[in-house]
């Protein structure tokens, strides 16, 4: 039941807002249905006259926001970011680097840049084309351009945010100018980032309304960027700000006795949620830290557990915060500049130099915070001069397994329980911990789904399809191959599949089997990397198969690759390459231009992390 | 309906088989020559048993396939097949084997086996756990040391037992080359092991120098005859 036209404000009189609220009283459904087609109707021709001073946005050519994504994020911050500017009456548009023309550039006068880094310090699949252009030869002088970059990144990773830098430092080579600082975010961007969209429009706007009436302090009004995810098309109740408590429905141990890894399959209840996933998609869970954990930092600093201290919108005691908001395990270099500063640790101070950057990711690497705070304690904390060190923490990630048409209702994860030695002590992922320690069936596990639009199946289910993927890498391929079955795609399938030994680890091993034997895949290899002496990965299968790979290529195949983004990623992307200039005889760029066509085409996708 | 009691006749009986005839029977018939599919089988990666009749054929070459009984619950909850593993009996006839060879099957039961070697009521060697992607080479290197499997499971004579002490009897010698030849009478013809890449014949395998004569333990030595 609407509420009471009168009991908002409308630009209407308070005589007609009585009017239209009488008529609508009297109006069946479908009436009012037809009257706001009606009024959507003429508003069309009424346009011109309600437009906003569009004389300046007329005459200034458009903001151009451009942005390389490969998870979304960015795609959303640049969609968000052309949306509040279009509200505060200035032409804006975002634009996918993987579909913008390079040509183009040269019309371009203001620029915004929104984009990614992956793994070592790359730029996303989608983006790597207009990279590597606005690195090239080929680049135009941008004399007159004014512009401004925002990254996105890990600060766990060495290249952190390089791409954004990357860009950044060249538009300036080409001569354009900055109007404002670049952006390096963290995971945990959206405040950081919201802020900066807002100044940042600010910026263009006055350069946009430059020579027009100009309006002195231009505020652009937005709220910070979290706010995107609630105001979507086609928005679903279920988001980050609102996940679902899903009840485990089971908890199964895939690997073999003898294993020395862990994987489990879990199984979710999306019953009652109205969540909705397409393969393809990742499942976002909302974690918490390890209690003992919490434990040990707050007697190692010797803090107080009641100490109430920000979480973000209020205050909380210090113990739920570490265990609820607050990243404990992963050191950031960040993290180590602020630590050493209050703990007065000349060794760590020295540790964080542009020059010994190498030697810092060496210290880091098989540490986590607890260990950093032993070997460097200090009684100089209080809670929230520690938690201002700390990252938020953040939701994970996991690629579903499942596919709706098979297990509606259900939403199915392969997670790889991180669990390591190192430094005298037992290290254990934040996530995986979480999902198999602290949280047994029936319990519930706050997710949401974060769509992937990058790494779905051919919309064409005739279409033939090679899937990669190493480990956890094959959850998504489980999703593909019910998804085909449930819904009868004709297309012949092809699956490599990669882990360390047979007999423990071929994970989800009889439901392949049982797909090949009813045809939904058509064919499987498999490389097991410690059954011989020397390692064989799915790289070398693929090697192995190169004649037969590339032949499917050429029948239009789509390939999809998923897993580790560190070494399998580029791995088989270099096997690849190799096959493609083998077997299609070319030369290495003819090949690459070949991979770059697929990427083009949606028909090499990678869901890598 | 044909007379179940009547003997089949190698080379010369042309009735088609009965229908009161095993089944396996017609498997063994269509074989060719106990092949079957166990080369294929050997080359699938994605499973480690030898599918189809392979397991039937594969009695023939002496091993029988299994899988560990204990962990079948298990290992299907955790959306994996039974662990499959081979069994591989040696053929003995008598029960008489050389130190040296003894060693070799010591060592191939550590490297490639479940650590076992077990001497059984069959008057013979058998090696367990071992596994699909291991069964040529293991079967090979047996081989190598003048000993084979053939024959020693399926409905055939798998064996011939021989009282085993010399020291006892003096027609011992004489009944060991009796067992002998029994035993390779009976094994099934055929021109190739398909178990091996070398002919089964024997002619073709030298006798390395450490296999001592038998002379001392019987009057006629374990000649390389083909």
């Amino acid at each position: 039941m609407a509420p009471a036209l009168s009991s908002f404000a409308t630009p209407l009189t308070p005589e007609h807002a009585q009017q239209l609220e009488a008529l609508l009283a009297t109006l069946s459904p479908e009436e009012v249905l037809w009257v706001s087609g009606y009024l959507a109707g003429m508003t069309r021709q009424l346009r011109p006259a309600v437009a906003v001073p569009a004389a300046v946005a007329a005459t200034a050519p458009p903001l151009t926001i451009l942005y390389g994504s490969q998870t979304g994020h960015a795609a959303e911050l640049a969609k968000h970011m052309a949306k509040l500017a279009q509200q505060n009456g200035l032409t804006a548009r975002a634009v996918d680097m993987a579909v913008f023309r390079p040509p183009e550039l040269k019309q371009v006068r203001h620029l915004a840049v929104l984009v990614s880094t992956y793994g070592d310090g790359k730029p996303p699949d989608l983006a790597a084309n207009f990279y590597e252009f606005l690195h090239s030869r080929k680049a135009p002088k941008l004399e007159g351009v004014k512009f401004a970059v925002l990254g996105l990144g890990d600060s766990t990773y060495v290249n952190f945010c390089q791409t954004g830098k990357d860009f950044d430092v060249r538009l300036e080579a080409l001569g354009a100018k900055r109007v404002h600082e670049r952006a390096v975010c963290d995971l945990d961007y959206r405040a950081e980032a919201g802020a900066w969209i807002e100044t940042v429009l600010g910026k263009f706007a006055q350069e946009m309304k430059d020579g027009a009436e100009s309006s002195p302090g231009l505020r652009i009004s937005a709220g910070d960027a979290s706010s995107v995810l609630t105001t979507q098309a086609g928005s679903e109740l279920i988001d980050l700000q609102h996940p679902f408590p899903a009840p485990i429905l089971d908890s199964i141990v895939l690997n073999g006795r003898g294993s020395d890894k862990e994987t489990r399959h879990i199984e979710l209840s999306l019953e009652g949620s109205g969540l909705v996933y397409e393969p393809g998609d990742s499942l976002g869970v909302v974690v918490e830290n390890d209690p003992a954990v919490v434990d040990e930092l707050i007697q190692a600093l010797r803090l107080n557990p009641e100490e109430p201290v920000p979480d973000g919108t209020g205050d909380v005691p210090l113990a739920t915060a570490l265990a609820r908001h607050y990243e404990i395990t992963t050191i950031t270099p960040r993290f180590v500049e602020r630590y050493a500063e209050v703990a007065d640790a000349a060794q760590l101070r020295s540790l964080v130099r542009p020059e010994h950057r190498t030697d810092l990711f060496a210290y880091l690497h098989g540490r986590h915070i607890i260990d950093l705070v032993e070997e460097f304690p200090s009684g100089g904390f209080d809670g929230k001069t520690f938690v201002g060190m700390l990252r938020k923490l953040q939701p994970r990630l996991y690629s579903l397994a499942s596919s709706p048409a098979a297990y509606p209702g259900e939403a199915h994860l392969a997670v790889a329980v991180v669990r390591y030695q190192s430094h005298g002590r037992m290290h254990k992922g934040v996530a995986s911990g979480y999902l198999t320690e602290r949280r047994s069936n029936d319990d519930t596990v706050l997710v949401y789904r974060e769509r992937n639009e990058n790494f779905r199946l051919p919309t064409d289910g005739a279409t033939p399809i090679i899937m990669v993927g190493a480990g956890t890498g094959i959850a998504p391929f489980r999703a593909f191959l019910q998804e085909r079955e449930a819904v009868g795609g004709t297309g012949r399938s092809w699956l490599f599949f990669g882990d360390r030994r047979f007999r423990t680890d071929f994970l989800y091993q009889i439901e392949w089997q049982r797909f090949l034997k009813d045809g939904a895949l058509s064919r499987m290899d498999v490389a097991f990397s410690r059954d011989q002496e020397n390692k064989i990965y799915v790289q070398h299968r693929m090697m192995e198969r190169g004649k037969d790979i590339y032949a499917w290529l050429e029948n239009g195949a789509a390939l999809y690759v998923c897993g580790d983004a560190n070494r399998m990623a580029p791995d088989v992307h270099e096997a690849l390459l190799a096959i493609v200039a083998q077997e299609g005889q070319m030369s290495r760029e003819q090949a690459e231009e070949y991979v770059q066509r697929l990427q083009q085409e949606k028909r090499y996708q990678r869901d890598v992390y | 309906m044909a007379d179940a009691t009547k003997p089949n006749l190698p080379g010369g009986d042309t009735e088609p088989p009965s229908e009161n005839v095993n089944p396996g029977e017609s498997v063994k018939a269509q074989s060719n020559y106990l092949r079957g599919t166990i080369a294929e089988g050997l080359e699938d990666r994605l499973t480690g048993a030898n599918p189809g009749d392979a397991p039937l054929l594969l009695k023939f070459h002496g091993t029988y396939q299994q899988d560990d009984r204990d962990l079948r619950d298990e290992r299907r909850r955790q959306k994996l097949e039974p662990d499959y593993q081979f069994m591989i009996r040696v053929r003995l006839p008598g029960g008489v084997c050389q130190p040296a060879q003894w060693l070799t099957l010591d060592e191939l039961a550590c490297r490639y086996g479940n650590g076992t070697l077990r001497l059984t009521s069959r008057q013979t060697f058998q090696f367990h756990g071992i596994r699909k992607n291991n069964l040529k080479r293991t079967i090979q290197e047996i081989n190598a040391a003048l000993l084979d499997s053939i024959g020693a499971c399926g409905d055939v004579n798998r064996g011939v037992l021989c009282s085993p002490n010399p020291a006892q009897s003096a027609i011992h010698v004489g009944l060991y080359e009796l067992a002998r030849n029994v035993s390779e009478h009976l094994p099934r013809r055929k021109t190739k092991s398909p178990s091996t890449d070398a002919p089964t014949s024997r002619a073709n395998l030298r006798s390395p120098s450490w296999l001592l004569p038998l002379t001392t333990l019987m009057s006629t030595p374990r000649t390389l005859d083909s």
